[in-house]
């Protein structure tokens, strides 16, 4: 059994709130904080640099909430969540958080939760790490925002600007305003997500903003095209057809 | 609806009157020695009951003419008119009665034609009476209905008030302050302790805010540099403040705990979301006769649309108009970057 240090992200937007856990971190010589980060984007980009085996997250933070920060990370780490908002206790324990910290908490209850991932964290060295599973899932719905990440860079992009999505793969093109924003996901998971009176799977692989649609023309015969506001033509299948006639 | 035939207690008291009202007329057409008391009530009854219904017709002319806002002559005539065109219907329906009952009872015809002046005369008063009694009716309907009123005002005054105060004692700004004061406790104990008086005084402030009617804006304004001291602690540099009140508003009176929520959303939904965070700002002044007092905030221009107004702004705008008459207003900026709520008072 090997005894490597831990290395550990905290994340939280507020200065206290990072001290406290550091502070309590420090009575375990194991774990070895990499990082503090005070937002979602500082976040992802120490995750991709530190490779931390164990992230302390806040959920409530701008921008990106922890939810999001997790569904951004590549190699996902084990996760302890930490939080004034009870609400969120089985969104965590569906992306199999270690355990949901309330704010604020104990030393004795913060020793639980150090036993506990280091517990975790032994059984699995070596292995492949299998941990937060099931995240995009786990995010609020309806979806408000979509976050991307292509290397170092994030966008977070309003699902109110979006103009459709195009399934290519097993990636998404989310297009807004003329601009692509690629992710790996299913294009029936994200659907899922999304406000249905608002987005609607006009094909297979599409799915359209009523807000950015101008028309439905006939193509050719049995089959439709979606005009949208900016000049795009989207192929609408006949079940498509069918639920766009339901909505309007 | 009718007020009698919709409430049966009433009705039942309505009827057992008209009876009495039959032995009466009993006693009226009675003869000793040939007919007794059952024998005449057998007379009188059956069309005293009818008449009984007749006169709740009443109801219609009364509502049509309603005391407050009808001429007195026009008043008399058409009641008067009613009640002897009616008065007629109560003299024919005893003679139809003693006639029905002419083959039990011997003599009723007769006895009925002799005091067709007195009946006719009692059933004119009768309906009269029917038309005081029915005017007592409505005014006493439309006082509970004001009184109702009056109490669903109060209470919604106190469950605004309530709402605000539920608010106020936001649990997750309560428990992200016993947080950071947790912390501060290892690591800058002056500072924990600092904390723990400014939370202890913005509570009890909003507290005992809760019991007044009305307080100064300025007192308002205390409660507010307090929560927002506390959020300082929690968000460091981001969170810039930024005052200007003029000296002439100070005293201006408002409804306690009425910028709080506007100051906590512009905290919470505006500041709170962005990463560089911005300033909050309250402005109050005095301005072509009117007060004018605003929070405003730098805001995320990638926030979620709002379905609608959120539930604070809608108890806000409530809270202006009970307090202030429909004169008040509140007004709101809602721009990509900034976010602002003016309350435009009365002077």
């Amino acid at each position: 059994m090997s005894m490597q240090p831990i290395t550990v992200l905290i994340v939280d937007d507020e200065d206290p709130a990072r001290a406290i856990v550091r502070e309590y971190l420090s009575d375990y010589p194991q774990f070895v904080v990499a990082a503090e980060c005070a937002n979602g984007y500082e976040a992802v980009k120490a995750a991709a640099e530190h490779r931390p085996d164990l992230i302390f997250l806040d959920i409530q933070m701008p921008k990106l909430d922890g939810f999001e920060v997790l569904d951004l990370l590549e190699t996902k780490p084990q996760v302890v969540f930490v939080t004034a908002y009870d609400e969120y206790a089985i969104r965590a324990f569906e992306v199999r958080a270690i355990d949901y910290l309330l704010k604020p908490f104990t030393a004795a209850r913060f020793a639980e939760v150090v036993a506990h991932a280091e517990e975790r964290l032994r059984r699995r060295d070596g292995s492949a790490r299998e941990s937060a599973a099931n995240v995009a899932s786990s995010i609020r719905r309806p979806m408000q925002r979509i976050a991307f990440r292509d290397g170092a860079t994030i966008d977070v992009v309003p699902v109110q600007r979006i103009d459709y999505i195009e399934a290519q793969d097993d990636y998404i093109h989310v297009w807004s305003r003329g601009q692509r924003y690629v992710k790996q996901q299913p294009l029936g998971d994200l659907e899922a997500l999304l406000d249905a009176t608002r987005f609607i799977r006009v094909h297979r692989s599409y799915i359209v903003n009523l807000e950015s649609l101008a028309r439905v023309e006939p193509y050719a015969k049995d089959s439709r095209v979606a005009l949208l506001k900016d000049g795009t033509r989207i192929p609408v299948s006949r079940a498509g057809y069918e639920r766009l006639k339901g909505l309007l | 609806m009718h007020p009698v035939l919709t409430d049966r207690r009433r009705l039942a008291l309505y009827l057992f009157t008209w009876m009495l009202l039959a032995l009466l007329l009993a006693l009226l057409v009675m003869e000793p020695g040939r007919r007794g008391i059952p024998a005449a009530l057998l007379l009188t009854l059956p069309p005293t009951l009818v008449y009984a219904f007749v006169c709740l017709a009443a109801w219609y002319p009364v509502r049509a003419m309603p005391l407050e806002r009808s001429g007195v002559w026009a008043m008399l005539v058409s009641h008067a008119f009613a009640a002897m065109l009616l008065s007629g219907v109560w003299v024919l329906l005893f003679r139809f009665s003693a006639q029905t009952l002419t083959p039990v009872l011997e003599g009723g015809v007769a006895a009925i034609a002799n005091r067709t002046p007195t009946l006719f005369v009692a059933g004119a008063l009768l309906y009269l009476l029917a038309v005081a009694f029915h005017y007592l009716l409505v005014a006493i309907e439309r006082s509970s209905r004001v009184e109702k009123q009056e109490i669903e005002v109060r209470m919604l005054a106190r469950e605004a008030e309530l709402k605000v105060l539920k608010a106020q004692l936001d649990p997750h700004f309560l428990f992200n302050s016993l947080n950071s004061i947790s912390s501060l406790c290892g690591s800058n104990p002056a500072s924990a302790r600092t904390l723990t008086t400014l939370l202890a005084e913005y509570l009890r402030k909003s507290l005992r805010m809760g019991n007044t009617e009305a307080i100064s804006l300025s007192e308002e304004l205390e409660l507010a540099s307090s929560y927002l001291a506390i959020e300082r602690i929690r968000f460091g540099p981001r969170l810039e403040l930024a005052q200007e009140i003029e000296e002439s508003v100070r005293a201006y009176r408002v409804p306690p705990l009425l910028l709080q929520p506007l100051v906590e959303n512009a905290v919470k939904h505006g500041i709170g979301q962005l990463i560089e965070g911005g300033t909050l700002q309250i402005t109050a002044m005095k301005d072509r006769g009117v007060v004018r007092i605003s929070v405003e905030n730098r805001c995320d221009p990638d926030r979620a649309p709002q379905q609608g107004e959120g539930i604070g702004l809608v108890n806000t705008r409530r809270r202006v108009e009970m307090f202030y008459g429909p004169a008040a207003r509140v007004d709101i900026i809602d721009e990509p970057t900034r976010y602002r709520v003016s309350l435009v008072l009365p002077a």
